[in-house]
């Protein structure tokens, strides 16, 4: 029985147990209106729920230690090694840190609001990793609508971070929450487009379709020139969206001090922490799903297939924040608005144009318009360099 | 465990729309109201849903048309802060009884 | 959908709207004004139309609420102030509403029909083939109308820009 199997046989096990042993030993306490099938799915629902919470913040806690050795090793420096072997205690130092700081609210913050804003960030990143099938038959919930189930709740982490800055009373938390806002709002379009390339092809919203559609060797979308395309906004859009770098202005520490989460301390700002990485982790689950089949793959089982691919990505996060600088605000929504919109909406008309042609036509024609719209997208966007902007002020 | 009378659904999007009519008649200020409109378009699309559910499911009249409904009213609230904004930077107020000359 | 869950959310709703349409700072009534979209999100999965409750999220609270905030920043609406929220004839207003909630709430106790099972519902592929065949005219003025508000929302602030930036010295 291989490693696929345990998780979903864990699953029968325990829905095998909740039949035949928890409902007749409960059964003359329980009320009519629970019949054996409602706690069947109830304990298939707890084990599901039971195995994200309980992985996701371990994978997470070890991807902010690799994040910090890997950017150090960028940066010619060790990363943690103090705690442990390794700094491998590390996570575990931060998070008794956060738990152990003083809650600090500001006098004249909106109190309410202050409090609200943590929640309102971290409970829709953590209810997204319902729709990401991690394996074989390893989903929490097949919804109909999986991937717009994904984007809407992305979107909801938007009004927590205005929350956050309005709440704060903070010159710098506001101006920090108004740019992530607008960035936010900005990159959730090409996102959603990039996913929607995948989505139209496809046929279908839900992830397991969308993960069985790639099967085949060279059948991930990411080889098709307009996957490609589509997989390089959504990871630029992706970036943007979980305001990392290079397009962290918003929670820069040289411009802002902490941006929107300046006057958090404690376990709020660990929940900002934490939704910061949870959002990431599911972007790029999400992005491994769409774009490079999910849990396909040879030989080995399909949960090693998606864990491999996702942390390929987090990496090529990693490398984006050692290697970038921090684009400037104008450029960021230059960015999003002139380049990457356009080249969203021209993936799509060929995702549309190469589904009518032959394959390999189709592949050929596909890769030269996007190549050329990538190319002609660059002409509007030269640089604005500042002796421009410094005639233009004096007109 | 029965399901929903559809009478309790209409119920709701009847109290919704009265507590959205009392607040776009009341409201001072101007964003006041178009929250209240909000609800008030809330209201309708939880009885076009109600309906479609109940009524004529196989057709997809009723969530075609809440499709559309949440549609104009992004738009409707978009123009509406815009001139919300106008109206501010013009007269500084946006409570609805100061603003009441059209002379600008 | 049980109906005790149908209550619940009914009442978390309608608490949520007599919040937002009564509370005097405007953040607190627009947070309300969230819950009520969250709340009508939760009714339209409990009436077997997925898609239309992700849609309610994602335009709702992830762009109409941001945007009503945003406004709110911009006219700065401060907070807690000592002038009244509601006009002096908030009593009309009142009498007006309880009257229509009367008359809608007597026409719909009339009606009771019996829910369809659930396995006839069309799927969310029948939703985007339907739209783009049988409602492709009403989809494309959507789109025509979606392309005019921007313009004018657009023109609207940008002029305004233009002449602030006159006026000031």
């Amino acid at each position: 029985m291989s490693m696929d199997n345990v998780w979903i046989a864990i699953k029968q096990a325990a829905v095998g147990a909740a039949r035949d042993v928890l409902y007749p030993l409960l059964d003359p306490v329980l009320p009519a209106w629970i019949t054996p099938e409602r706690l069947m799915m109830f304990a298939s629902a707890v084990i599901s729920v039971v195995s994200i919470l309980v992985i996701v913040p371990l994978v997470m806690m070890y991807l902010t230690w690799a994040e910090r050795k890997v950017v150090g090793r960028m940066q010619n420096r060790f990363g943690p090694n103090r705690v442990g072997w390794f700094g491998l205690l590390q996570p575990i130092a931060d998070a008794v840190k956060m738990l152990t700081k003083e809650d600090i609210v500001p006098a004249r913050g909106d109190r309410f609001v202050h409090l609200m804003a943590p929640v309102l960030i971290l409970v829709p990143t953590l209810l997204v990793y319902a729709v990401i099938p991690f394996g074989e038959g390893m989903i929490a919930a097949d919804l109909d609508i999986g991937v717009l189930y994904f984007l809407a709740l992305s979107s909801v982490t938007t009004l927590a971070v205005f929350m956050a800055g309005w709440a704060s009373r903070n010159k710098y938390s506001f101006l920090g929450g108004m740019r992530a806002v607008a960035q936010m709002v900005s990159y959730e379009i090409p996102l959603v487009i990039a996913a929607v390339v995948v989505v139209m092809r496809v046929g279908s919203l839900s992830t397991v379709a969308i993960v069985e559609a790639q099967a085949g060797l060279f059948g991930w979308f990411v080889f098709q020139p307009w996957g490609l395309f589509a997989f390089l906004i959504f990871l630029a859009a992706m970036t943007a969206e979980a305001n990392r770098s290079p397009f962290d202005l918003p929670e820069g520490e040289s411009e802002l001090v902490a941006g929107f989460h300046t006057e958090y301390s404690g376990m709020k700002f660990g929940m900002f922490y934490l939704a910061e990485y949870f959002s990431a982790l599911a972007q790029c689950f999400l992005a491994a799903t769409l774009f490079f089949g999910g849990w396909k793959g040879p030989l080995l089982p399909g949960w090693i297939w998606i864990f491999l691919k996702t942390f390929v990505l987090v990496f090529v996060l990693f490398l984006f924040r050692g290697t970038f600088p921090r684009v400037r605000v104008d450029q960021l929504m230059g960015f999003t608005w002139k380049f990457l919109l356009p080249l969203a909406l021209t993936t799509v008309f060929v995702a549309g144009l190469t589904y009518y042609l032959p394959p390999v036509p189709g592949w050929i024609v596909g890769a030269v318009l996007l190549t050329g719209t990538f190319f002609v997208l660059m002409l509007p966007n030269r640089r604005v360099t500042l002796v421009r902007r410094a005639c233009r002020l004096e007109n | 465990m029965t399901a929903t009378p559809l009478s309790w659904i209409l119920l709701l999007s009847a109290a919704m729309f009265a507590i959205g009519l009392f607040g776009a008649l009341s409201r001072k200020s101007a964003i006041g109201v178009l929250i209240a409109i909000e609800i008030m378009l809330n209201a309708a699309n939880i009885n076009l849903i109600a309906f479609w559910r109940y009524l004529h499911m196989p057709s997809l009249t009723g969530q075609m048309f809440v499709l559309f409904s949440i549609t104009v009213a992004g738009a409707e609230v978009a123009l509406g802060l815009a001139i919300i904004i106008a109206v501010y930077r013009h007269m500084r107020t946006i409570h609805v009884d100061e603003i009441t000359e059209l002379k600008g | 959908m049980n109906q005790w869950l149908f209550v619940l959310l009914a009442l978390v709703i309608v608490s949520a709207a007599v919040l937002a349409v009564t509370l005097r700072n405007l953040i607190h009534s627009v947070l309300s004004l969230i819950v009520v979209f969250l709340g009508t999100a939760a009714v339209y999965v409990g009436l077997e139309a997925p898609f239309i409750a992700a849609v309610q999220v994602l335009i709702y609270v992830g762009a109409i609420a941001i945007l009503l905030l945003f406004a709110l920043m911009l006219v700065r609406a401060k907070m807690g102030q000592p002038t009244p929220h509601v006009t002096g004839s908030w009593w009309l207003g009142f009498i007006l509403a309880s009257a229509l909630f009367v008359i809608l709430a007597a026409a719909a106790f009339g009606i009771d029909r019996p829910a369809p099972p659930a396995a006839d519902v069309p799927d969310v592929a029948a939703l985007g083939t339907d739209l783009l065949r049988q409602w492709v005219m009403p989809f494309e003025a959507a789109s025509l109308l979606l392309t005019a508000a921007m313009i004018g929302a657009i023109a609207v602030a940008i002029e305004l820009r233009r002449q602030s930036r006159r006026s000031a010295p």
